[in-house]
């Protein structure tokens, strides 16, 4: 992946280095790939029950870890949708769904790029 | 040495408050409000750090029933909450909670100090 990508911010996972070292990286880097294809489960399935509740509370918590990791496209999406959940805004939803999954795939193989690089 | 709870659903937020704290404390974590009311019931931590965004029940119901057990009320609780905006401190102060930090946790002075000055 492109290292200027506009997606995410470098420094947050040199952040989390400064705070815990490379352990602590990979760590996080582990813990958002394991959560985050079970969000993005939970998303899809909360949007087809229109369970709103559950979709709020899923993408309030991928917004969250997005932020640890520097997927910052992925985490202003996630408030988006936190927000149209919030509301109730199904149609509005749907339009995002796409673009989120799109997303996710992003963050996941940038994030398991940037495990390769902090275990050398 | 005192005891933190953490009470948060997010692996990362709980790892990260971990690896911030425990050269300080000794942490405990809990994945849902209902896990952590059962356990303080059996041990009572010195402070708690309790997420707003829980599923089953919430942080501020979490922190209701935290203020109306005579065994518990006294404790100090600090919101950990993404919601949090500008104005958002008197909100906190009057449901009850002691002190708030924003999540991500990108500085981790600003959490080691608020815990700090509540249990000095």
């Amino acid at each position: 992946m492109d290292d200027n990508n506009q997606s995410f911010d470098k420094t947050a996972l040199e952040n989390l280095r400064r705070m815990g070292g490379k352990k602590l990286v990979l760590e996080i880097l582990q813990i958002f790939r394991t959560q985050t294809r079970q969000r993005l489960s939970e998303i899809m399935t909360a949007h087809q029950n229109r369970d709103f509740e559950t979709l709020e509370r899923s993408a309030h918590s991928l917004k969250s870890s997005s932020a640890y990791v520097g997927a910052t496209e992925l985490r202003a999406l996630c408030e988006r949708m936190e927000g149209l959940a919030e509301e109730k805004q199904g149609l509005e939803l749907l339009s995002l769904l796409k673009p989120f999954e799109m997303r996710v795939e992003e963050a996941l193989q940038y994030t398991e790029e940037r495990e390769g690089d902090y275990r050398k | 040495m005192k005891t933190v709870a953490v009470v948060e659903d997010n692996a990362d937020n709980r790892l990260l408050a971990r690896v911030i704290l425990e050269d300080f404390y000794v942490i405990t974590e809990y994945e849902t409000g209902v896990q952590a009311l059962v356990e303080f019931e059996k041990e009572k931590p010195d402070l708690i750090l309790l997420d707003i965004s829980l599923p089953e029940m919430d942080g501020t119901e979490v922190l209701k029933r935290i203020r109306a057990d005579d065994r518990l009320k006294a404790i100090p609780v600090i919101a950990l909450t993404a919601h949090a905006m500008a104005d958002d401190r008197e909100k906190f102060f009057k449901m009850g909670f002691d002190d708030y930090i924003s999540k991500p946790i990108i500085d981790e002075n600003i959490l080691i100090q608020a815990i700090h000055k509540l249990l000095a």
